[in-house]
C-alpha cells in the first residue's frame, strides 16, 4: 500500500515542494497547448532561481 | 466556465436573429429547452461546437448558413450565418463570435466566401474590451478533447460506456482531475529539461584541481632546480673570470707579452664601450618610437588638416570672415563642421552659439590659428621623427661596424701569441685560452637556464590562471549537479504523487458515482459501478458469496451509469480546484440532450431529483414526451429560465404544444413556406 498524498507532501523536502508547486502551475498555464514551446526552460529557470550560482 | 447567453444568426434550422439567455445562479441553475424532435435540438448543441470548435456533429455539416435566408436573397448577394456565445471563466467575461458568409450562386446552391473567429474578454465594466487569441484561450478553457464530456447528446451519453471510450474517458479524468498536469511535468522534468540540465553540466565539467596544483609544483620544482644549476655555473664563471684575470694580470707583468696584452686589455675594454654605446643606441631608439612613432601614421590626417586650413582660409571662410548667419546655419543643422551632434542646451551647443557673439570672435581666431599651429608643429616633429631615426640607424650601424673592426683587432692580438717568442708563456696562454672557452660555455648555459626559466615562469603563471578558472568552474559544476539532482528529486516526488492521486481520486470517483448511482436507481442496493484500472466503466452486482458479477450493459442502465460518471468528474474537477498545492479541476457547465431519453419513468424522476446537484451549471434540451410531472417536480425549484423551439414545419402535421406551468406553448405548425425554427422564451 503506497503513500496518501498528504503523507507524500508532509516527508517530503521544502524546496521539492516549492520547486513542484511552481512548475505544476506552469504547466496548467500550458496545459492545452498541445506542443508547448520554451515550458522546459521555463521549468529550467525554475530550477536555477532556487539553485543559484 | 458559466456559460451567460448565446446569440444565433441564420445559423442552420435557425432563421434570423435567436437569443438564450442561460439562469446561471447557485439556486436557479437549470435551463430547459422544449423542441419537438427534428427540431433543432442537436443544431443547438452543434452551435456551441461550431463556435468552440468549427465543427458540426449533425447532418451536412458544411450547410451553415439558414436556408431561408439564403432563399430571400437574390443570387450573388450574401447571407451571414453566426453564434455569439458570451461566458463567464475565472471571474473574465468573454464573448466569443463565429461566422461564416455565403454567397448565393442559383435558388438551390450557395457558396462560402468568408468566414471569421473573435474572441473578446470584456472588462468588470462591460464596456472594453480586449481582442484576444481565439484558440489559445479555447483550448485552455475547454479543449476539444473535453467538449464532449459537457455538452452531450442522449445517444452520446451511453456511448462513454462503451470500449472504444476507453482512451478518451482516461484522457478526460486525468485532464479534469489535474493528473494531465502531472502527468506532461513528468516527461518535461525526464525530458528536456533534464537532457539541457546534463549538457549543461557536460560544458562546465572542471579538470580536477589537485591534478592542476600537481602540475603548479612540478613546474616550480623544475624551476628551482633549474635555478639551483644557474648559481652554480654562475659561481662558476666568477671562478673561472677570477683565474684568467690572475693569467692577465701575469701577462701583463711579463715583460715578453705585457705589449700584447695590454693592447689586448685596450681592445677589450674598447669593444665593451662600444657595445655599452650601442645598448644605449638601441634603448633611444625605442624609447623615441615609443614617444612619437604614432605620428607615423597620422601624417595623412595632418596634410589633410593643414590643407584644409589652408583652402579655408584662402577662401575667407575661416577665421576672419565667420559670419553670424553661418553660426546660425550650423546649429540650426543640429551637426557640427566636426560631424558632432549639436543638441540644445548641450555643452558644445554653447560653445557653438557662443562663436555668434562678436565679442568671442578673439578667442576665435585664436582657437584657429592655435589649430593651424599644432597641426604645423606635428607634421615639424613627424619630420625630425623621420630624421631622427635615420640618423640613429647610422649611428647604430655605426658601432656594429666599431665591434667588428675590435674584433677583428683582437683575433690579430690573440694570433701574435701563437708566435715562436712566446713559447714560455704558452702553458699560460693556453690556459687562459681553455678558460675563455669554459667562460662563453658557462655564459651560454647562464643564458639557456634564464630562458628555461623566463619559460617556466610563463607556464607558472597560465597554471595559476588555470587554477583561478578551474576553482570557478568546479563551482558552476558543483551547482549544475546540484540542478540535476534536484531536477530527479522533484521528478520523483511527482511520479509518487501521480500514483498516489490516481490511487485515491479513482477510489473518490468511484465513492461519487456510486453515491449518486444509488440515487437513481433505488431498490437496487447490490448493484455498483466499477472504474477498473483500465478506466472502464461497468456495472457489477453483488452475489451472496461475497463475488461480484458483471451485469449487461443496457441502454439506460448505461445512461445513468455515464450521468453518474460525467456528475461525479465535474463534481470533483470543482472539488479539487485549489487542492495539493496547486490549482487543478475547474468549474463546467452540462448542456444534456435528451438526457431522459431512454429511461423508465422510475429512473427518470430519481435522475430529474439528482440532476441539479450535478454541476453548477445545467441546460436541458427535452422532447415533450420525455418531460413529465415528476420531473418538473424534481427539477421545478431549480429552472431558471425556460425556452420553446418553435418549428415551422413544411410537412403537413398537427400542431404540437408543451403545456408549461399550466400554459400551451406550440413546438410545432405546419407552414406551407419558408421552414424555420424561431426560439421563444417561456415567461412565468
Amino acid at each position: 500500500m503506497g503513500k496518501n498524498p498528504d503523507d507524500i507532501y508532509k516527508s517530503a523536502d521544502p524546496q521539492v515542494i516549492k520547486i513542484v508547486t511552481e512548475i505544476l502551475n506552469l504547466e496548467k498555464e500550458y496545459l492545452f497547448v498541445a506542443k508547448p514551446r520554451g515550458i522546459a526552460e521555463e521549468i529550467i529557470n525554475i530550477l536555477k532561481k532556487e539553485i543559484k550560482e | 466556465m458559466k456559460l451567460l447567453n448565446i446569440q444565433i444568426r441564420n445559423f442552420r434550422p435557425f432563421y434570423g436573429d435567436q437569443e438564450i439567455d442561460f439562469s446561471d445562479t447557485a439556486l436557479k441553475k437549470v435551463t430547459v429547452i422544449y423542441a419537438e424532435n427534428q427540431s433543432g435540438k442537436t443544431n443547438f448543441v452543434d452551435a456551441f461546437r461550431w463556435a468552440f470548435y468549427g465543427k458540426i456533429q449533425g447532418e451536412h455539416p458544411g450547410q451553415i448558413v439558414n436556408n431561408l435566408a439564403l432563399s430571400e436573397v437574390e443570387c450573388n448577394e450574401t447571407v451571414t450565418g453566426s453564434v455569439r456565445v458570451k461566458f463567464e471563466h475565472e471571474n473574465n467575461i468573454f464573448e466569443l463570435h463565429r461566422e461564416v458568409t455565403d454567397r448565393k450562386i442559383d435558388v438551390d446552391r450557395s457558396e462560402h466566401i468568408a468566414d471569421s473567429l473573435k474572441l473578446d474578454m470584456i472588462d468588470s465594466d462591460g464596456r472594453s474590451k480586449e481582442r484576444m487569441s481565439p484558440n489559445v484561450v479555447i483550448k485552455r478553457i475547454m479543449p476539444e478533447g473535453l467538449h464532449q464530456y459537457f455538452f452531450l447528446a442522449g445517444e452520446n451519453i451511453q456511448k462513454l460506456g462503451e470500449e472504444s471510450s476507453r482512451e478518451k474517458l482516461q484522457s478526460a479524468i486525468k485532464v479534469l482531475m489535474g493528473l494531465e498536469i502531472l502527468d506532461r511535468s513528468k516527461q518535461h522534468l525526464r525530458g528536456k529539461v533534464r537532457s539541457q540540465l546534463r549538457d549543461e553540466l557536460g560544458k562546465v565539467a572542471g579538470r580536477d584541481e589537485k591534478l592542476i596544483l600537481g602540475e603548479l609544483e612540478e613546474l616550480e620544482a623544475n624551476k628551482a632546480n633549474i635555478d639551483k644549476r644557474r648559481n652554480v655555473v654562475m659561481g662558476n664563471r666568477t671562478a673561472l673570470s677570477e683565474e684568467r684575470d690572475k693569467i692577465d694580470e701575469k701577462l701583463r707583468k711579463d715583460k715578453n707579452t705585457r705589449d700584447i696584452q695590454v693592447k689586448r686589455d685596450r681592445l677589450v675594454a674598447e669593444k665593451k664601450e662600444i657595445e655599452n654605446r650601442l645598448k644605449r643606441s638601441k634603448v633611444d631608439i625605442m624609447k623615441r618610437l615609443t614617444e612619437e612613432g604614432f605620428l607615423a601614421f597620422i601624417k595623412n590626417v595632418l596634410s589633410k588638416s593643414k590643407k584644409i586650413l589652408e583652402q579655408k582660409r584662402q577662401k575667407g571662410v575661416l577665421p576672419a570672415s565667420i559670419t553670424y548667419q553661418y553660426i546660425t546655419d550650423i546649429l540650426e543643422s543640429e551637426k557640427c563642421i566636426c560631424g558632432r551632434e549639436l543638441c540644445k542646451g548641450s555643452e558644445v551647443y554653447t560653445a557653438v552659439e557662443k562663436l555668434r557673439n562678436p565679442e568671442t570672435k578673439d578667442e576665435y581666431v585664436e582657437a584657429f590659428n592655435t589649430l593651424g599651429l599644432s597641426v604645423a608643429q606635428l607634421l615639424q616633429v613627424h619630420k625630425d621623427l623621420k630624421n631622427n631615426l635615420i640618423k640613429d640607424q647610422s649611428q647604430l650601424n655605426q658601432h656594429l661596424n666599431d665591434i667588428g673592426q675590435i674584433r677583428e683587432k683582437l683575433e690579430e692580438v690573440e694570433s701574435q701569441f701563437d708566435q715562436k717568442d712566446y713559447e714560455k708563456e704558452r702553458d699560460l696562454i693556453e690556459n687562459k685560452r681553455k678558460l675563455d672557452g669554459d667562460m662563453n660555455k658557462a655564459n651560454q648555459d647562464i643564458g639557456r637556464f634564464e630562458r628555461d626559466i623566463e619559460e617556466i615562469d610563463r607556464r607558472i603563471q597560465e597554471k595559476k590562471k588555470e587554477h583561478e578558472e578551474t576553482t570557478a568552474q568546479n563551482t558552476k559544476n558543483r551547482i549544475a549537479k546540484s540542478r540535476l539532482q534536484e531536477c530527479e528529486k522533484v521528478a520523483d516526488f511527482i511520479e509518487e504523487l501521480h500514483q498516489a492521486l490516481i490511487h485515491r481520486d479513482r477510489k473518490v470517483l468511484c465513492n461519487r458515482m456510486n453515491e449518486i448511482f444509488q440515487g437513481i436507481v433505488r431498490g437496487r442496493e447490490d448493484a455498483f459501478i466499477e472504474l477498473n484500472d483500465n478506466f472502464e466503466l461497468n456495472v457489477r452486482v453483488k452475489l451472496p458469496d461475497g463475488g461480484t458479477k458483471l451485469l449487461p450493459k443496457g441502454a439506460a442502465q448505461m445512461q445513468i451509469t455515464c450521468l453518474s460518471f460525467i456528475a461525479s468528474v465535474v463534481a470533483i474537477a470543482k472539488e479539487n480546484m485549489d487542492n495539493e498545492g496547486f490549482s487543478r479541476g475547474g468549474l463546467y457547465p452540462l448542456v444534456l440532450d435528451s438526457p431522459f431519453g431512454v429511461m423508465g419513468p422510475d429512473y427518470r424522476k430519481h435522475v430529474a431529483d439528482k440532476l441539479p446537484q450535478f454541476a453548477e451549471q445545467i441546460i436541458i434540451l427535452v422532447a415533450p414526451q420525455q418531460w413529465d410531472k415528476d420531473i418538473e417536480e424534481g427539477m421545478g425549484d431549480y429552472i431558471g429560465k425556460r425556452y420553446v423551439f418553435h418549428r415551422y414545419t413544411p410537412k403537413p402535421s398537427d400542431k404540437i404544444t408543451q403545456d408549461i406551468n399550466g400554459k400551451k406553448h406550440i413546438l410545432s405548425e405546419y407552414i406551407d413556406k419558408r421552414a424555420r425554427t424561431e426560439i421563444k422564451e417561456v415567461l412565468s
